[in-house]
């Protein structure tokens, strides 16, 4: 059968259903109609008020402040193009606004001085560079391409610590030369040599604010269009060999990935617990792993519940729309 | 002017009857014929068309609906254009993209085109629609036959982007499905 047959088909459609979705979508015209075509004086007063109360509300970052710079400028402008731009840009500010999505702000990293000796510090490889903490995130067997320019030398060094406020530049409990990574942010990801050829990322889960998803897997990682093999393991089978996905799931992936990036973060200390469970471990499912076209990996924890996590980001997590979570848990079931 | 005074214009051969459409539904036509074609001179072309077929069918027809009478003809005009350009002139209009969406219904067989009654089809579709739930059925319908961009079909349907998406990933498979069960080969 053609697929365009099912266009021929579907203009046989019975009216009362097509009826009915008229009204919604008449609703839905109306409302864009007043805000396009409306006048430039109207949308001004509109743009002023709504820029106003973001500003009070004093919620914006650089993204969204960029947003803001576009509704003013167009609307100096006058012309029509320049105000609907104005309107779209109004609107994502209502969206935010509506969502309430002021974000996440996972503090900066306690750092148990007091501990004998320093055993929290051998449990995790970590620095200290910019005022940040970056923490051990991967080991990469090939992953010399993309080491960028030299930043400076980790002394290794804990007794140099500032008992006050845990913080002392380039302090860490590792030691070494460390670098750029090419294609990421220098301000979530930084990196190490090994002597045997391979490199270890680290990335500042600490000390920033996220919103949804998107403000980490596609600010930071890129990961939409980037991965080229998608693996996972169960729980059960952690240190086991891992499962590779089929490309007959990449629909299926990628609702996913868009419904982890829509979601807006929470704290992963409020995923309810059943009875039972002592923490959201007992919850955990599945792992996932994202194989980028770079070379990295983009480690994620599912939990039960629909709850996702990224790998040493444990801080926060999102909750996935529920369809979506089944759909992707019933892949990872079926053995990919 | 109410649908039923129109229709009572173009059973007169009152040419008021065009007016009048033009007044009430060129928008929603236009919009129609925008979304298969991404060309406005060719969608207001089709919308023109639109009444004209309009004026040649009414009498002998007397439409119940006149907005989803319309519709269709605007529709079915619109795709004929889009048929008829050839692959240099194509745009990537949401009709293009839905093409390769619905390709999760059917597979690329040997069935030719005459060998399946259209009709047939469009009753199977209907009373598969009808055993969905209202949004999921909205959704198919917003996004398949109005053709209208998944971020519209999102917002007037009252659910996000990736849960549309998912839902019409979920409702294709499903009508393909129904399909094969009723016999046809998809």
């Amino acid at each position: 059968m053609k697929k365009e047959l099912l266009h021929d088909a579907l203009n046989l459609l019975d009216d009362d259903m097509i009826e009915a979705v008229e009204a919604l979508r008449g609703k839905k015209k109306g409302k864009i109609n007043r805000q396009k075509w409306g006048s430039l004086a109207a949308c001004f007063c509109v743009a002023v008020v709504a820029i106003a109360a973001v500003n009070r509300a004093g919620i914006f970052s650089g993204k969204e402040t960029g947003m803001e710079q576009s509704a003013e400028g167009a609307l100096t402008t006058g012309n029509e193009a320049a105000s609907s731009q104005a309107v779209a840009a109004i609107e994502a500010v209502t969206e935010r606004e509506e969502t309430g999505a002021e974000g996440i702000v996972i503090p900066k990293m306690e750092v148990d001085l007091n501990q004998s000796d320093g055993a929290t510090m051998d449990m995790l490889a970590l620095f200290f560079y910019q005022g940040r903490c970056y923490v051990e995130y991967e080991r990469i067997e090939n992953g010399i391409e993309f080491v960028g320019e030299k930043l400076g030398t980790i002394k290794g060094t804990v007794d140099e610590w500032n008992i006050k406020d845990g913080y002392v530049e380039l302090a860490g409990s590792i030691s070494g030369d460390f670098y750029a990574v090419d294609g990421y942010d220098q301000s979530f990801m930084l990196c190490m040599k090994n002597y045997d050829g391979s490199v270890t990322t680290f990335i500042n889960n600490n000390d920033i604010t996220v919103r949804t998803g998107a403000d980490l897997f596609e600010d930071r990682f890129h990961l939409t269009g980037n991965y080229e093999i998608v693996e996972y393991q169960t729980i059960d089978d952690e240190f086991g060999e891992l499962i590779q996905l089929s490309e007959e799931d990449e629909e299926v992936i990628a609702l996913f990935v868009e419904a982890v990036n829509d979601a807006p973060f929470m704290l992963s200390k409020e995923i309810p617990l059943d009875e039972g469970e002592r923490s959201r471990s007992d919850r955990l499912i599945y792992r996932m792993f994202f194989r980028m076209k770079d070379g990295m990996t983009v480690k994620l924890n599912l939990f039960k519940g629909g709850y996702v996590e990224l790998w040493r980001f444990g801080y926060v997590c999102v909750q996935v729309d529920s369809d979506i979570f089944e759909q992707m848990i019933a892949v990872l079931e079926s053995g990919g | 002017m109410q649908d039923e005074k129109i229709v009572d214009l173009y059973w007169q051969r009152d040419e008021a009857a065009i007016r009048e459409t033009e007044q009430k539904y060129g928008r929603y036509l236009t919009k129609i014929a925008y979304n298969i074609l991404a060309d406005l001179e060719d969608s207001k072309e089709s919308v023109n068309d639109t009444y004209l077929n309009a004026w040649n069918s009414m009498p002998p027809h007397k439409p119940d609906i006149l907005s989803t009478y319309l519709g269709k003809i605007t529709r079915r005009v619109s795709i004929d254009v889009f048929r008829r350009r050839n692959r240099v002139k194509r745009r990537a209009s949401e009709y293009a993209v839905s093409l390769s969406e619905l390709e999760d219904c059917i597979s690329q067989g040997n069935v030719t085109e005459a060998e399946v009654d259209v009709r047939l089809l469009a009753k199977a579709i209907n009373d598969f629609l009808r055993t969905l739930p209202e949004g999921a059925r909205n959704t198919f319908i917003g996004r398949y036959y109005f053709l209208d961009p998944l971020k519209e079909v999102a917002a007037y349907c009252g659910m996000s982007e990736s849960k549309a998406k998912s839902m019409l990933y979920r409702t294709r498979c499903g009508l393909k499905a129904y399909l094969e069960k009723e016999g046809f080969e998809v």
